[in-house]
């Protein structure tokens, strides 16, 4: 069973992602912010994150360049799911490896999408 | 200007609510109630311009945007204004100013209105379940500059895009 990390400080957002995606198979660990975001990494590897830009403690942007500053993360595929859609930030994403950008709100059923794709 | 923000950040609010389903309708004047409503509250700064909105909704508007229903009520408040805020930004964005906004708070309370020593642009809207409540409150300095037409070159991208970097 593939595990997808939720990145997200409103719990009502990652409740609608974690049941979308437990529907149709996937194991979900939850994550609050940047710095909870890479302690579960840390404790437990995943086959895909799906996180938020604006956060406390640490934004989604610094935590994805962390992320993807650890060689072993290379690969790990990041979707970014957000209300903003500022070009600056989502070229900011791609460059930090980011594979998917999506403004909030979300279609379930292309989220879900975007992750049987993109999950390794 | 304020005016023209207000509007901008009202369109938003109507057609963020309409993509959880509820459909609003601005009205002029907001029914006397005493119903606890929960609120959300953000601010934003960007060049020559500081401010701050409320959003206001009671339990049964805010349950009927709620995909979880009646769960996680408060938190789905913030979320709803954090929505409201990006939108809000992008359209900013697309008129050549560009804001940060910070994390929104909840609160519960009656009759919650904004306080500011300036005049808060206060929309009110109403739907089948009660009430929409919006106030916006900036601080433009003489240097702010905003267009009034959209500028393609910095348009953000819209609400439920999804875009691939493959």
């Amino acid at each position: 069973m593939k595990r997808i990390l939720v990145v997200d400080d409103a719990p009502s957002v990652r409740q609608q992602v974690a049941i979308a995606l437990t529907q149709k198979g996937y194991q979900v660990v939850e994550a609050g912010d940047g710095l909870e975001a890479l302690q579960r990494l840390a404790a437990s590897p995943v086959n895909l994150i799906i996180c938020d830009v604006n956060m406390p403690r640490m934004n989604g942007l610094e935590m994805i360049e962390r992320v993807k500053a650890d060689p072993r993360n290379g690969g790990l595929p990041i979707i970014m799911l957000t209300s903003e859609g500022q070009p600056a930030l989502i070229e900011r994403a791609k460059k930090a490896g980011a594979k998917c950008w999506i403004v909030k709100p979300f279609n379930a059923t292309l989220l879900v999408a975007a992750v049987d794709k993109l999950a390794v | 200007m304020n005016d023209h923000i207000a509007d901008l950040a009202a369109t938003a609010c109507v057609s963020l609510f309409a993509s959880y389903g509820t459909t609003l309708a601005p009205v002029s004047v907001a029914t006397p109630d005493a119903t606890p409503s929960y609120c959300g509250v953000i601010g934003y700064l960007g060049d020559g311009i500081r401010g701050r909105f409320l959003l206001t909704a009671s339990l049964p508007v805010v349950e009927a945007t709620n995909p979880m229903g009646a769960e996680q009520v408060r938190d789905w408040v913030g979320e709803l204004t954090n929505q409201l805020a990006g939108r809000l930004k992008n359209q900013l964005l697309k008129r050549g100013v560009d804001i940060s906004i910070t994390t929104p708070i909840t609160l519960r309370g009656e009759r919650i209105s904004l306080e500011s020593p300036r005049t808060p642009q206060g929309r009110v809207f109403t739907c089948d379940q009660g009430e929409v409540h919006m106030w916006i409150d900036n601080e433009l300095s003489p240097e702010f500059v905003m267009t009034t037409f959209v500028t393609a070159e910095d348009a953000s991208l819209d609400e439920g895009v999804s875009l691939m970097f493959l």
